[in-house]
């Protein structure tokens, strides 16, 4: 009877020993901290396959926007398209290099971008992205989501009549946030890929 | 073949490609992108991609790094892409000592006694933002200090440690203007209520706090008279056992870009 007794005490007291205060890392816990928020392997790379069509997909609405050639409804329809991959309220924030080799920084909301994506002063325009996709490690955050940052880089070329009249390349951060959303069809919680704030930089112009 | 059959094949495809699913932007990408070139590769394009290339976690391509990799770039030699190499000090001949210190940190790195690493959540890396705001309708800036901060949940996110700026030296003269008078005991502290008269009440704590210039920018940020225009730049300290790091992001066009080492301190 005392060996229950004694079992099922130690049974309810772990937990309350293993409740740890809020506290800023010390190296001492390092290695154990990190493997224990970082995800798996296989789970990083079910999210990073994931994060990276989320991101191909928003680069193939950017050239379609930016494309002068295309008419104008698939424009609009890619405009719309391309916001329903961001969450709520994500701005882009552009650095561009000025003639003086000084650098402005600029912020808008993700639907203006987009619109004056639409309206740029060249008669045709040409936008490609490197092969390259940089996606950064998977962290928890606070409100169990998981946070990550993907690199692109792209090619922008502007043209009046046939003079290329503009050409830079930027580089973008996009902020990635993978959140647990619920699928109402098949009533069952799923991981699902949305695009955040963009920080991009100019590197480079011609 | 009879006309009704070949009439009855198209429809049956036309119906399984219905059933396909559409053929989604990602598959059709390959004429929106063209080859990397180099320089993309070897530029450190994130600050996680920089402490990956430290760790010798990945490679250029941000893939794991081999035996392969390992036998052609040994962990010095990789790290030596990891500095600014368009530093007068690492450039000019003449001057050798801060090349020395750059090669101890190397050598004391790559110990193979105790390697050293880099953990972002380990208390070892601080964030130092530059950051451009409006106070009281006049631009301004500070440096706020980032540190990461990890939960009971294992769970992570980034917190404010100090605030540094100038543009709080107006409180000096509220100071002065707005206080519980020393004889307030008698009166059972009655004039507290002038706390509601006031926007900003934190004049009322121990000059200790209100000079904290930390707390300041919350409460202003609080009553709306600190907005945050935009963040002009980020650079991060690392410390090391008796050494100090700081990594920035060097945006140009070579193969030597990105987050670089862009100094090395020894500390003790």
């Amino acid at each position: 009877m005392r060996l229950i007794f004694l079992i099922i005490s130690i049974v309810f007291l772990i937990p309350a020993f293993a409740q740890e205060p809020t506290k800023t890392a010390v190296a001492s816990k390092e290695a154990k901290i990190v493997d224990e928020i970082n995800l798996s392997d296989a789970d990083i790379e079910v999210f990073k396959e994931q994060t990276k069509q989320k991101v191909e997909e928003f680069q193939q609405h950017i050239v379609t926007i930016g494309s002068k050639d295309e008419p104008a409804e698939k424009r609009n329809m890619a405009e719309k398209e391309a916001l329903k991959l961001f969450f709520k309220g994500a701005e882009m924030q552009t650095s561009i290099i000025m003639p003086d080799g000084a650098i402005t920084t600029q912020s808008r909301p993700m639907e203006k971008y987009l619109a004056r994506l639409k309206s740029l002063p060249y008669t045709s325009v040409i936008i490609k992205f490197y092969d390259l996709v940089y996606i950064s490690s998977f962290t928890k955050g606070p409100d169990g989501r998981y946070y990550s940052s993907a690199t692109v880089i792209q090619e922008f070329t502007g043209f009046m009549g046939d003079n290329l009249v503009y050409k830079d390349v930027t580089k973008k951060e996009i902020e990635i946030v993978i959140d647990l959303v619920e699928d109402k069809f098949f009533n069952e919680k799923k991981w699902k890929v949305f695009l955040g704030n963009i920080k991009a930089t100019e590197t480079k112009k011609a | 073949m009879p006309m009704n059959r070949l009439f009855l094949l198209i429809v049956g495809l036309l119906g399984v490609l219905s059933y396909l699913p559409a053929q989604t932007p990602h598959l059709a990408n390959s004429s929106i992108t063209t080859e990397t070139p180099d320089q993309y590769y070897l530029q450190v394009k994130q600050f996680g991609e920089f402490i990956d290339r430290f760790n010798y976690v990945s490679d250029w391509k941000g893939n794991r790094i081999g035996n392969d990799f390992e036998a052609k770039f040994p962990r010095f030699h990789y790290l030596g892409y990891l500095f600014n190499k368009e530093d007068v000090r690492q450039q000019n001949l003449a001057d050798s000592n801060y090349r020395k210190l750059c090669n101890q940190f190397l050598r004391e790195v790559v110990d193979p006694a105790a390697p050293q690493f880099i953990s972002l959540f380990s208390g070892q890396v601080t964030a130092k933002a530059l950051v451009n705001i409006n106070y009281r309708g006049k631009n301004q800036n500070c440096t706020i200090y980032f540190l990461p901060e990890v939960l009971p949940d294992r769970s992570a996110k980034w917190v404010i440690s100090k605030v540094e700026t100038n543009c709080f030296k107006t409180v000096a003269d509220s100071l002065q203007k707005y206080f519980i008078a020393p004889n307030s005991h008698e009166t059972s502290f009655i004039n507290l209520k002038r706390i509601e008269d006031l926007s900003n009440p934190i004049y009322f704590y121990p000059s200790t706090v209100i000079t904290d210039t930390s707390l300041l920018f919350m409460t202003e940020v609080g009553t709306n008279r600190l907005t945050i225009n935009n963040i002009e730049k980020v650079m991060y300290l690392i410390t090391f056992h008796s050494w100090l790091i700081t990594v920035k992001e060097f945006n140009r066009t070579s193969n030597n870009s990105g987050w670089l080492i862009s100094n090395i301190e020894k500390t003790d």
